[in-house]
């Protein structure tokens, strides 16, 4: 796959203080879209973990089929994501020291927009939906 | 052999499994309007079309097991 690796921390060097700036816009696609994943791919991986573990916990034999069938099919999911995380450059198993760089640039975006007031104001928005016992 | 229902430590690692498929099928749901990448958004699309299969069957389990 010809896929070109995203400079997906592009944007890390500079302090976000306005995320209404457009200066801080830039990049902001590979940032989602990387996050996304390893979010996914965590999520995968629990699966996996959950499904070996709930099988040493079986007795009955089409539970245990089931859970068979699901963790193949989960181990299956998780080989596909991790070859597209890893063609787009989201994901470095073989450099470490690359991922620990990014792992680290991500920790400090992270932390920047969590410090962020994405939020302001009111946002129950329940006028927008009918709650008459809410 | 005879059919016996889930044992009990059974049914709690079944309905643990059905909260976490469920909510992962939500999740997944959610991302998908929001990932820019179209591959990464029908890899999203895939885990939920498998997920409710999954939820679908853990949800047959439980209810077999109750039909004992």
């Amino acid at each position: 796959m010809d896929t070109e690796k995203k400079p997906i921390n592009e944007m890390r060097k500079r302090t976000i203080n306005d995320y209404l700036d457009v200066e801080t816009a830039k990049g902001m696609p590979g940032i989602v879209d990387s996050t996304v994943a390893l979010d996914f791919l965590l999520a995968v991986k629990t699966g996996i973990r959950n499904c070996a573990a709930s099988i040493t916990e079986t007795a009955s034999p089409d539970a245990r089929k089931f859970l068979r069938d699901l963790l193949d099919q989960t181990v299956e999911l998780h080989a596909e994501l991790s070859e597209l995380m890893m063609n787009k450059g989201w994901l470095h198993p073989y450099q470490v020291n690359e991922q620990f760089q990014i792992d680290k640039a991500s920790a400090q975006t992270a932390l920047q927009i969590a410090g962020l007031n994405l939020f302001p104001g009111d946002t129950s928005r329940l006028g927008t939906f009918a709650t008459p016992n809410y | 052999m005879e059919q016996h229902g889930l044992t009990l430590h059974e049914t709690m690692e079944i309905h643990e499994m059905l909260n976490f498929k469920t909510i992962c099928m939500t999740k997944s749901k959610m991302m998908q309007g929001l990932v820019f990448d179209q591959e990464l958004k029908a890899l999203l699309a895939k885990d939920v079309q498998q997920s409710m299969e999954a939820v679908k069957g853990l949800q047959g389990l439980l209810a077999k097991n109750q039909s004992h």
